[in-house]
């Protein structure tokens, strides 16, 4: 039993013994969690410039780019309200600014023009589509008419009515066919 | 009392750095990967300030260093035979031959602590603190109680039977 007591005590000893660590654990636990917790003093310049690269970024896609003319834009909403006049308006932006083929800034001036002949109301127009003048073959057959006594006015007439007027076929009838020999016999 | 959170951070690092230490090497057996354990242990610390919410300071830390030492452990076991024998060398740690001719009765011991299997070795290690008892360590190991002093048992059985045979051994050659 002593033996045993003895044997306890000696293992109590080593096992506060065991595992030692080497002089001075606490100052290097320190000193690597310091270095470790710490920010690296290099990598702070990194900070503002990749704050001032992020502010770009954000500019770059936030600005929206447009073209001067974008070749397919959609229409005004006051020209899509009239749509009439609009081929008016660009007939009086062709006479009145002739549109240079270069320069962004030229094409914006006549833009603000074309906007400005939208804005003016035109005159309505009392017969729809507008009449155009007489061509010379309508002149000449307008002459012959006036030419013409009464009794042939009223046979043209009535011949344009015919000419108009539905034509009516009669049904075809087609007889029985009889055999020349059927009599003799 | 202290406020500044960097002193009280210290003071933990000096009253417990010992501790730490002990359980990142029961589980290790290397002084430096003990030390890597050691060290990254108290990093967590410092960044989650876990230790200020725990009833049981010792036992919290045993739980985060053996946790640390647990996901190293892997690392250590790659460890060349070579490399082995150079730290233990380099630790100050005697070897065979010069425990043999010191019959140093520590050393030897803590040979055999360290041939001890680790679920035997790590609960022995920590029951030598006075502050832990068997509900701790379990907690600390995820054990139950009952499993951690039937644990301890065998340990120090097999301590025993190793140091009579030794005993024996000596008395004979004397």
């Amino acid at each position: 039993m002593a033996k045993h007591d003895e044997l306890d005590r000696l293992l109590d000893e080593s096992l506060s013994s065991y595992a030692e660590p080497v002089h001075g654990l606490e100052e290097r636990v320190l000193r690597g969690v310091s270095a470790s917790a710490s920010p690296r003093p290099r990598l702070l310049w990194l900070w503002p410039a990749g704050l001032a690269a992020a502010a770009v970024l954000l500019l770059f896609v936030a600005t929206p780019w447009r073209s001067p003319l974008p070749p397919h834009a959609a229409p005004s909403p006051q020209i899509a309200r009239t749509p009439a006049p609009q081929r008016d308006v660009v007939r009086n932006v062709d006479k009145a600014v002739p549109l240079p083929r270069h320069g962004a800034a030229h094409l914006q001036r006549a833009v603000a023009q074309t906007t400005v002949a939208e804005q003016e109301p035109l005159p309505k127009l009392d017969v729809f589509p507008s009449p155009s003048p007489l061509s010379a073959e309508e002149r000449a057959l307008a002459g012959l008419v006036a030419r013409s006594s009464a009794q042939e006015q009223h046979a043209l007439l009535a011949a344009r009515q015919q000419a108009d007027a539905p034509i009516r076929i009669s049904a075809i009838t087609v007889p029985p066919i009889s055999s020349p020999d059927k009599g003799k016999e | 009392m202290t406020t500044d959170p960097d002193a009280e951070f210290a003071a933990l690092v000096e009253r417990q750095s010992r501790f730490v230490y002990k359980v990142a090497y029961a589980v290790l057996r290397h002084t430096h990967d003990a030390e890597d354990a050691v060290q990254e242990t108290f990093l967590k610390l410092y960044r989650n300030r876990g230790w200020q919410q725990a009833e049981n300071e010792r036992a919290f830390l045993a739980r985060a260093a053996w946790r640390i030492a647990v996901d190293l452990k892997p690392r250590t076991e790659r460890r060349t035979a070579e490399e082995l024998e150079a730290d233990v060398l380099s630790s100050g740690a005697p070897s065979p031959e010069e425990m043999a001719l010191a019959e140093n009765a520590h050393a030897h011991i803590h040979r055999l602590i360290d041939a001890l299997p680790d679920e035997l070795r790590v609960p022995l290690v920590l029951a030598s603190f006075e502050e832990l008892n068997s509900r701790d360590i379990g907690t600390a190991l995820g054990l139950p109680e009952g499993t951690v002093r039937t644990r301890l048992q065998r340990a120090r059985q097999l301590l025993r039977a190793k140091l009579e045979r030794l005993h024996v051994m000596e008395v004979g050659r004397g």
